[in-house]
């Protein structure tokens, strides 16, 4: 698993949920927003959902999910240098948990996390 | 969600990410079943640290809106200098373009060479004698069926909440727009223009394409072409081998602004480990079209198979 040091002050003082469990819950509440039109349906998002099979995300929904995040954490949150780290199939495959830790990390700490082969 | 409004009123979606003041790129997606996710996934990340990088959705895709009219390759041309204008990039730009994508960026650099710095031309359609019909057909065969009962059934059952968004704006696109029309009129590349095209050039292809042919094409009639075949990738290779293709690009824009970008030249290149299987995905992809084309000449009812079996982000 990523290792995760303890939030900074910084991070705290300017971001409300920097625990992993707060991102988890803000990254369902903007699936919902960003799937707008399919809302009806029942999704349960949580931190082991994969945003492509379980979410069934499509990519460019991926995309704007990353722009809510991005105005919702700030420019700290490198999103696309992450991507650029990652195989296409390591993307499609992230799930809700390890875009949060990702997210976190960002936020606690100027290193940047990658995802664990095989974890 | 970033929109501009250009030409008759059309909202384009569109991101810019990257170096600020840096030189701007822009990319161009697919068609159909594309967007701009699939280079915002891919090329993007490599070439935000020196580039300004412009994305966007083309007409009747991703996130743009879906005008009735407007899908020739004029018009996606049109999109592009509009879009930039509202923009303020009035300095050449680099464009990088992926099937479709490529086609309109070598369009662009035949109208517009004041606006066009280099080209990256990934799997790009050449519009020979004959690519109208050719691509008319291909779209036609990718919407056929999906409107039918039996098929909307098997979609609602089996089809999950992505491939039935996917199967309805394809259908939207095909069966609500003029886009088949459009592009089965589309003329072919003057040879003349193209050998006169001075501007740096890379190509990539994987050497299974069905559009291979086209690389032929264009290592004869661009004068500043640098051609790169991967090994065991087809037609997706943006896909197949991301990796290797997000190094042989940012390599290329390294050495163009370096000055030491090789000309008239072509390399095979040796994809990674876990990359290509673009041979096994190609024979897929007939098989499927071979099995459309079948029902859809008898007139049986078709099915999405077509659109199932393309890769995420595979448009032509």
């Amino acid at each position: 698993m990523i290792s995760l040091s303890a939030p900074s002050e910084t991070a705290r003082a300017t971001t409300p949920d920097v625990e992993v469990d707060g991102i988890v819950a803000t990254i369902a509440r903007l699936v919902h927003e960003v799937i707008g039109e399919d809302l009806d349906i029942d999704l349960d998002v949580t931190a082991d959902s994969s945003f492509s099979e379980d979410i069934e995300l499509e990519s460019i929904e991926f995309v704007a999910l990353g722009e809510q995040l991005q105005l919702t954490y700030g420019e700290k949150i490198d999103l696309v240098g992450w991507f650029g780290e990652l195989d296409l199939d390591e993307i499609i495959d992230l799930t809700v948990g390890e875009l949060a830790a990702f997210i976190r990390a960002c936020l606690v700490d100027d290193d940047r996390p990658g995802v664990q082969q095989g974890a | 969600m970033p929109e501009l409004v250009a030409r008759d009123g059309v909202r384009f979606h569109h991101q810019r990410l990257g170096r600020s003041g840096g030189e701007v790129v822009v990319m161009l997606h697919g068609m159909l079943v594309d967007n701009l996710s699939s280079l915002y996934l891919t090329l993007a990340p490599v070439l935000v640290d020196e580039m300004d990088v412009v994305l966007y959705d083309q007409r009747g895709h991703g996130r743009s809106a879906r005008p009735a009219d407007g899908y020739t390759i004029e018009d996606a041309v049109a999109d592009l200098i509009a879009l930039l204008d509202e923009l303020g990039v009035d300095a050449p730009v680099h464009l990088l373009g992926n099937s479709y994508g490529a086609l309109v960026a070598i369009e662009a650099a035949l109208a517009h060479p004041d606006r066009v710095s280099s080209l990256v031309l990934i799997e790009a359609h050449v519009a020979v004698e004959g690519w109208g019909d050719h691509v008319a057909h291909d779209l036609e065969l990718a919407g056929f069926g999906l409107g039918e009962a039996d098929v909307q059934q098997w979609l609602d059952e089996f089809g999950g909440r992505k491939l039935n968004r996917l199967a309805r704006k394809v259908e939207a696109l095909i069966h609500d727009t003029t886009i088949v029309d459009d592009l089965r009129a589309a003329r072919p590349l003057p040879a003349d223009a193209l050998r006169g095209l001075d501007l740096p050039a890379m190509a990539i292809y994987g050497e299974h394409s069905d559009a291979i042919d086209r690389a032929r094409d264009l290592e004869s009639l661009l004068p500043r072409l640098e051609m790169n075949v991967f090994v065991d990738c087809a037609h997706s290779v943006l896909f197949e081998a991301t990796r290797t293709v997000r190094a042989v690009v940012a390599d290329w824009y390294t050495r163009l602004r370096v000055g030491e970008a090789v000309e008239s030249r072509s390399v095979k290149v040796a994809v990674g480990e876990q990359e290509g299987e673009g041979a096994e995905h190609q024979d897929h992809v007939e098989f499927y079209k071979a099995e459309l084309e079948r029902r859809m000449g008898s007139a049986v009812t078709g099915t999405a198979l077509r659109v199932a079996a393309r890769p995420p982000g595979g448009g032509r």
